[in-house]
């Protein structure tokens, strides 16, 4: 084919793209150059070429070699058997089971880190430079401008996991792989990236401020979220969903049959095959076949996929939003909720009837550490930009005075939007408790439940805090907060420790239960002594909330009315005098 | 809307006084015939602000601000640093949300996040600080961006080469936007800004930065589009280049806009106008003379043989008041009728609000 008519065809396709999408054209247009191509190709084949040759250097090679792929071992299992012309005898199952291994790795890494990290860059950069406002303002969608970077801003890095593809499928279908497990690995692989890389999008647009720091923190997040995904061990706690993060997963529970009858788990980094098939979410077995743990994780990724992408529409748009609009965050507490109690919900497959595993889950305690961890994060997600909250005080008379606007408009202070989740936390929380009785047959006292109250209160009491230092004139106000709730989260069990007031000691061991780690004296506390912190965190909330209602009638109270008032004042004054 | 009366006259003409050339000057601002035609009142206009408003911190940056624009209008922005001009812009474009009140175009409510694209299409808009895909050839940029606003296939290559030819970017259309100069940045910014025919043009402070030449490029430019009946609002601190074409000018202080009127209106409001009369002989008896005539406010002499009357009257008064002079048969070597530059009249304003 001539270079004109190649130039025509990709001219041709251009202009389709175009049509079809104006953005993915511009990125396109930016990237696929003859030079940027022919790289790319050179160094996909060059990956596969590195991973095949190092998997052949471990062959086998004379009589007195010994390798994991020999055929069958001789000589008390000490040197490979030789065939004719005394080479070694190889199974080449297990050699395309590792090739295929090594490539699946290379693919899941590449995809998501690299892509992470190049679609944070890119929107951070126009960030930067002030054209994604060009984009803002123009006719085109959000969704379409956004689908546009997805597809384009990798395209390069689409091209190389392309080439891969093919030696990657071979090799998988060489080491007895099935296909249908091969293609669910391909549809977990496209699901998660879109949600990782919805997530990186959204990441990136978290402002300026980080100098695009925030590119290499969520392409770092990314990495250790996959890694973590394949080699946490299974805990049976809510420290499994974080398996559902790895494609790979789907592939860890086959056994590839060598040709003399051995067996061979490739993904031996992984739990494996006896502790993956016994995770278990809402008692539901869902790790007992790989086409159920497929749906599940697939359930999990599109879910998260579609949250990310809708926070990130709506964040594209509006620079000025907070990452996390109110209606939106109880949508996902409620998801995270269910999905973490659920993990923590398991039970052993080797006994005939339910029951607690008796791990720590048996009492819950990951839900409140997980959900107390969700819940630091909501507290800055939810936060009011300053102004949107000095303009929602000064005008809301004039727009809406309605109380439902503390709980859903973008400008009210983030206290009552933080309190119905919580709220939202507890209620999926009692209801977990009251499922586990009725299916187990077994209530457990009811000490988990007040440990999530206990916590939620300490948990209000820092949101109100860091609301109220937000309204602050400090120029560092966000250091300010996070401070206060490293001091109050903590700071104040570690002051509790050094005043040597123990869980055991009768006298004060109420206060800690006015700590975020209510769990460490809630089964010694009686009644009245819980009622006691209660009373002593409420008072605290209500306090809290005075200055934060009195601070927010200041800020949003006329210049002109207070300026009359203190004329009014000094008159008075004069005249008095 | 009162019409300009107000024309260049250039003329020197031989009197009686053989040898001694006569001029009669209009140094006046130059106001061209066509900058009040479009302009038609009586229609709704293209753009409106009803009490916009918006605060930084309690700062508020622009207060309860009502505006509208009309078709064919140019409309100048003037004020000082911080006044509050771009951000006025901005929240007309929608690049920014208001804090108060609302933005319609052709009378409809116009918000970034929640308006058609049809009411997106109708606003072109060039900010000051202008940044280019440093990726792209001049042609794939303009390209990319009429498809953002779905120019139609067909007419997608026409309006590019139409667009390139008015900008004089023709010669330019496969260089990167890397290897343009300054000047051709901003017409290339500006050929963005108009690629889809908008009905209202937003150019915050286009010209800054720029040479003469290519600010009477822009400006040329500026005037085509102004023929071609497009609202135009600009803002900018050349004020010169804003009275050769603005129809309206708007000073904004402190948030606020303190005036906003036809520039003919603002220049008999405000402006004050000089004749500079130089007499060959006399000078006592032109004094003599020019007191007696009633649109002459006051004078006070420049130099040995040049006095400065300060005058209200229009151009047909600065006529008559020559005519009667020659009638006296005074000599006079020149005649020089001027008004106060739109730099003046803003730098009064701005004394006489400092003052207040």
């Amino acid at each position: 084919m001539s270079p004109k008519l190649l130039t025509y065809f990709s001219e041709t396709l251009f202009d389709r793209v175009g049509h079809f999408n104006p953005q993915l054209l511009r990125e396109w247009q930016g990237r696929l150059r003859w030079r940027n191509v022919i790289l790319t190709g050179l160094f996909s084949l060059l990956v596969q070429g590195a991973v095949v040759f190092q998997r052949l250097t471990q062959l086998p090679t004379g009589k007195y070699s010994n390798s994991r792929y020999c055929l069958r071992l001789v000589d008390s299992n000490q040197y490979c058997e030789l065939g004719p012309g005394k080479m070694p005898l190889i199974d080449w199952t297990f050699v395309w089971a590792d090739v295929f291994r090594d490539l699946s790795f290379v693919l899941v890494w590449t995809l998501i880190v690299a892509g992470v990290y190049l679609l944070a860059a890119d929107l951070s950069k126009e960030s930067r430079r002030g054209t994604i406002n060009f984009l803002r303002m123009s006719p085109l969608s959000r969704r379409e401008i956004l689908v546009g970077k997805l597809l384009g801003v990798p395209i390069l890095l689409y091209l190389g996991i392309g080439l891969l593809l093919p030696l990657h499928l071979l090799t998988g279908l060489g080491s007895t792989y099935p296909l249908t497990a091969i293609l669910g690995f391909y549809s977990l692989l496209g699901a998660l990236t879109f949600c990782f890389y919805a997530a990186g999008l959204w990441f990136a647009l978290l402002g300026t401020g980080l100098q695009g720091l925030q590119t290499w923190l969520i392409s770092g997040l990314s990495f250790g979220l996959l890694t973590l995904g394949l080699n946490i061990t299974h805990t049976r706690s809510s420290a499994d969903w974080f398996h559902l993060f790895n494609p790979l997963q789907v592939l860890t529970a086959w056994l590839v049959k060598g040709t003399d009858g051995r067996t061979l788990f490739p993904f031996d980094q992984g739990p494996g095959n006896g502790l993956f098939r016994s995770l278990s979410w809402l008692y539901l077995p869902v790790g007992d076949r790989v086409s159920w743990f497929l749906l599940f994780a697939l359930a999990n990724a599109l879910v998260l996929g579609l949250w990310f992408w809708t926070v990130l529409e709506r964040k594209f748009q509006m620079p000025t939003n907070t990452l996390l609009s109110k209606r939106q965050s109880y949508g996902l507490t409620l998801y995270l909720s269910v999905i973490i109690l659920g993990f923590e919900m398991q039970y052993i497959p080797e006994k005939t009837q339910l029951q607690p595993t008796g791990y720590i889950s048996e009492y819950f305690w990951g839900y409140p550490i997980s959900m107390m961890i969700w819940s630091l994060l909501l507290m800055f997600l939810l936060l009011p930009s300053k102004q949107s909250l000095l303009d929602w005080t000064r005008y809301r008379h004039q727009t809406s005075r309605s109380v439902a606007d503390l709980f859903h408009h973008d400008g009210s202070p983030s206290a009552f939007a933080f309190v119905t989740n919580m709220a939202i936390i507890g209620g999926v929380l009692l209801l977990g408790v009251g499922a586990q009785g009725l299916i187990v047959g077994t209530m457990h006292p009811p000490s988990i439940f007040w440990t999530w109250l206990c916590c939620a209160a300490a948990l209000i009491i820092c949101s109100l805090v860091v609301q109220w230092i937000s309204l602050s004139n400090f120029l560092h106000w966000r250091w300010l907060a996070i401070g206060a709730v490293a001091a109050v989260i903590a700071g104040w069990p570690i002051l509790l420790a050094m005043g040597e007031i123990d869980t055991y000691s009768e006298s004060h061991r109420f206060l800690w239960l006015t700590t975020a780690f209510p769990q460490a004296a809630i089964n010694e506390v009686q009644i009245l002594e819980m009622c006691l912190a209660i009373a002593v965190q409420l008072t605290i909330i209500a306090g809290l909330s005075w200055c934060l209602n009195r601070r927010c009638q200041v800020l949003g109270q006329s210049e002109w009315k207070a300026l009359l008032e203190t004329g009014k004042t000094r008159l008075q004054q004069e005249t008095l005098l | 809307m009162k019409s300009p009366e107000i024309t260049s006259n250039n003329f020197s003409s031989d009197s009686a006084y053989a040898g001694l050339s006569f001029n009669y000057q209009m140094t006046s601002v130059p106001i061209h015939p066509h900058r009040s035609a479009h302009l038609s009142r009586t229609d709704s206009p293209t753009l409106s602000v009803r009490n916009l408003t918006k605060r930084f911190q309690r700062k508020t940056v622009v207060n309860d601000i009502d505006l509208d624009l009309f078709s064919g209008e140019v409309y100048g922005l003037i004020g000082p640093n911080g006044a509050g001009k771009t951000t006025l812009m901005s929240m007309m474009v929608g690049a920014q949300s208001p804090t108060l009140g609302e933005v319609f175009i052709g009378g409809e409510p116009f918000r970034q996040d929640k308006s058609s694209p049809q009411l997106q299409r109708c606003i072109g808009f060039l900010p000051d600080d202008y940044p280019l895909y440093d990726d792209l050839t001049v042609w794939q940029y303009l390209d990319y961006f009429a498809r953002l606003y779905s120019i139609p296939p067909k007419l997608r290559r026409d309006r590019l080469y139409e667009i390139l030819d008015l900008v004089q970017l023709s010669s330019k259309h496969c260089s990167r936007t890397t290897e343009l100069s300054r000047g051709m940045k901003q017409r290339l910014g500006l050929a963005r800004a108009i690629i889809h025919r908008p009905s209202v043009l937003v150019l915050d402070e286009p010209v800054s930065g720029l040479d003469p030449v290519a600010r009477m490029e822009f400006r040329d430019i500026i005037k085509k589009l102004q023929k071609d009946g497009m609202t135009v609002l600009i803002s900018s601190h050349v004020l010169s280049d804003l009275a050769d074409f603005c129809t309206t000018i708007g000073i904004m202080e402190l948030g606020y806009l303190v005036e906003s009127a036809p520039i003919i209106e603002l220049y008999d409001r405000l402006s004050q106008q000089q004749i500079f009369v130089a007499p060959l002989g006399d000078r006592q008896a032109l004094a003599q003379a020019l007191s007696e005539h009633t649109c002459v406010v006051s004078q006070t002499p420049v130099s040995e043989h040049e006095i400065c009357v300060e005058f209200t009257g229009d151009a047909q008064a600065a006529g008559d008041l020559l005519r009667s002079l020659i009638a006296t048969g005074i000599p006079i070597r020149q005649f020089n009728h001027t008004r106060e530059s739109l730099e003046t009249i803003f730098l009064k304003h701005l004394d006489h609000k400092q003052v207040s």
